[in-house]
């Protein structure tokens, strides 16, 4: 079955997001771990962190998995040992 | 109680034998427990032996790749990375069991008659009927076979790893073929003169 209207807008805007030279997932999951922690006291992004930022932007499972990184972080200073 | 222990002292008791590995292992194990636990029930509910395997696959892999961690984050927030792939490829899988890549991605990947809003206006459509034009020459006679499968899977809504499991592929050849199938299409798009500011205006 055809793309619908609301598939062919997701799929233009990662056409739109698209970089000529993206990491893969495993390299985004090697460099997660540091951007989740400079978003969660609002540092201004590392240079070198930049490329999962823009990773994270076009891989619907990398941000997935960060916002759930995410999630988890925030609520590790109440709850977590 | 004792103090949280450092990058430095995870690495060391970790990569320790006897009794100091044993007491990280099991912290580890409980700290990466309680973190998934709630975060793996959001949506639904998920067998306690489920969270239990995945974060035991976690800890497996955690201690398979030490050398990789290279102390830009806390460990813990690092280990939290590995569990979190691991328990949502898992939940993925579940998920995904049961559909075909095949009836995902055969036939026309793009019509007028699906992919274009009738409720836009006729300028807009007429814009939105010229870029499915060029989409579809681009899917159909410049991307691979695998590659656009890869992106018309990955659009209607398969993970990548799925997509990977059904092609006997890894995740990242299968982001790859998204990659190369996206830059092809940006360049049809761009070759036939529509912009970014176009589009969005043809679908706003």
């Amino acid at each position: 079955m055809p793309l619908d209207t609301k598939q062919l807008k997701r799929l233009l805007s990662a056409v739109e997001d698209t970089r000529e030279d993206e990491i893969h997932c495993d390299e985004c999951l090697a460099g997660m771990a540091e951007f989740a922690e400079t978003q969660l006291v609002g540092m201004e992004v590392p240079a070198a962190v930049q490329r999962i930022q823009a990773h994270i932007l076009t891989c619907p499972e990398c941000t997935e998995e960060f916002e759930l990184l995410l999630e988890i972080l925030r609520s590790s200073s109440s709850d977590l040992p | 109680m004792r103090a949280p222990r450092t990058n430095e002292e995870w690495l060391l008791d970790l990569r320790s034998e006897g009794a100091a590995q044993t007491r990280a292992l099991e912290d580890l194990r409980a700290y990466l427990l309680l973190a998934l636990r709630g975060s793996m029930k959001r949506d639904g509910p998920v067998p306690e032996n489920l969270v239990e395997d995945v974060v035991q696959d976690a800890l497996v892999r955690a201690l398979d790749h030490l050398d990789r961690f290279e102390g830009r984050s806390r460990f813990t927030t690092w280990a939290t990375t590995i569990a979190v792939r691991t328990a949502m490829t898992e939940l993925r899988r579940r998920r995904w069991k049961d559909v075909s890549l095949d009836e995902l991605v055969t036939g026309d990947a793009l019509s007028p008659e699906r992919s274009i809003d009738p409720l836009e206006s006729p300028e807009n459509q007429a814009a939105q009927l010229e870029i499915v034009r060029v989409l579809r020459d681009v899917l159909d006679n410049q991307l691979s076979e695998r590659q656009r499968t890869a992106i018309v899977a990955e659009m209607r809504g398969l993970p990548q790893e799925e997509i990977a499991r059904r092609l006997g592929l890894s995740r990242n050849a299968v982001y790859k073929l998204g990659h190369d199938a996206r830059k092809k299409l940006k360049r049809g798009l761009e070759a036939s003169g529509l912009d970014a500011a176009e589009l969005r205006a043809a679908f706003s």
